[in-house]
C-alpha cells in the first residue's frame, strides 16, 4: 500500500491530497460506484462526492450513471500519462542506442 | 532498426532496459566501456555529454558531466562495483541535480550472446524506493509535461 501511495505521489506529484491519491489508487483496480467508494472512508459521502468531484474536474477520473447509482472509472488520460513518462524515457534510450549502433557500425 | 523496451511496472522500484544490437557481444563490452566513445553515444536531447571519469574496473569510478545549451552542467556519477567483461557490469548511479543527496540508483548491465553475432544489452536499474524511481522517469521531461501539470494544479487549486 505504501509502494502503490509513492507510486501515485510520483505520478501525480501535484497532487497533493492523500484521499484524492487514494482513490485514484482504487480505481486503477477497478471501477466503483460513488457509495461504494464512500464506504471506504472515514467521511461524509458528502465530502467524498467532493473529493470526487475535484478528480472529475481534473479529468482524472470519468463519472457514469448506471440506474440510480453514479459508477466512477479512471480516465484514460490518468493512464496515459504514467504510460507518457515511460514513453519518453524510452525515447531518451532509443537515442542512445540508436548513436551507439553508428559508433558499433563505424568501429571495424 | 532495433527498438529499446522500457518495463516500469506500477508500485515496483525496478525500470527495465533491453534492446538487442547487431554487433559481437566482446566488440559491444569494448565499445560501451570506451571513454572516449561515451560523448558519441550517452546523450539526450538538448545536451552535450563529457567524461571526467571512467576507470571500468571493480572500485572504479565514473563520472559524465551534461551541459545544457544554456551552458550549465549537471553530472551523473558513481562506482563500479562489478566488471565482469564481456557479460556483465554493476555500478551506482547518482544524479548530482537533484535536491539533496542520496537518490542512488543500482544498474545492472548484462550482455547476452546471440547467435549471427548480435546482443542483446538488458539494464536493471534498481531504485530505493517506487518514488525514487518515479521521480527520475519524470527528471528531463519536456516543457509540455511540465505544462500538464502546472493546468492540473490550478484545475485543482481552484476546485
Amino acid at each position: 500500500m505504501v509502494e502503490r501511495d509513492t507510486y501515485l505521489d510520483g505520478l501525480f506529484g501535484s497532487l497533493a491530497d492523500p484521499i484524492r491519491r487514494d482513490m485514484l489508487q482504487r480505481l486503477i483496480n477497478a471501477q466503483y460506484t460513488v457509495s461504494q467508494l464512500a464506504q471506504h472512508y472515514a467521511m461524509s459521502f458528502a465530502a467524498v462526492a467532493k473529493h470526487l468531484h475535484v478528480l472529475e474536474k481534473a479529468k482524472l477520473v470519468v463519472k457514469q450513471r448506471r440506474g440510480k447509482e453514479q459508477v466512477v472509472s479512471i480516465a484514460p488520460a490518468a493512464l496515459y500519462d504514467a504510460s507518457e513518462y515511460l514513453a519518453r524515457y524510452e525515447a531518451l534510450w532509443s537515442q542512445r542506442f540508436d548513436s551507439l549502433e553508428n559508433v558499433l557500425k563505424e568501429d571495424a | 532498426m532495433n527498438k529499446a523496451i522500457v518495463t516500469a511496472n506500477p508500485g515496483e522500484s525496478t525500470i527495465r532496459i533491453e534492446r538487442m544490437f547487431d554487433a559481437p557481444r566482446e566488440k559491444f563490452f569494448r565499445v560501451i566501456t570506451d571513454k572516449n566513445l561515451i560523448p558519441k553515444w550517452w546523450v539526450g536531447p538538448g545536451y552535450e555529454v563529457r567524461v571526467e571519469e571512467m576507470d571500468v574496473r571493480d572500485g572504479g569510478r565514473w563520472k559524465f558531466i551534461q551541459k545544457m545549451q544554456d551552458g550549465k552542467e549537471f553530472a551523473f556519477f558513481g562506482s563500479y562495483h562489478e566488471v565482469t567483461a564481456p557479460e556483465r557490469v554493476i555500478q551506482t548511479f547518482e544524479f548530482d541535480g537533484m535536491p539533496e543527496r542520496g537518490h542512488v540508483v543500482m544498474e545492472k548491465m548484462e550482455l547476452a550472446e546471440i547467435e549471427d553475432g548480435q546482443t542483446k544489452l538488458t539494464i536493471t536499474q534498481a531504485f530505493f524506493s517506487v518514488q525514487d524511481r518515479d521521480g527520475l522517469l519524470q527528471t528531463g521531461m519536456e516543457e509540455g509535461m511540465q505544462n500538464t501539470y502546472n493546468t492540473l494544479d490550478k484545475v485543482l487549486a481552484e476546485a
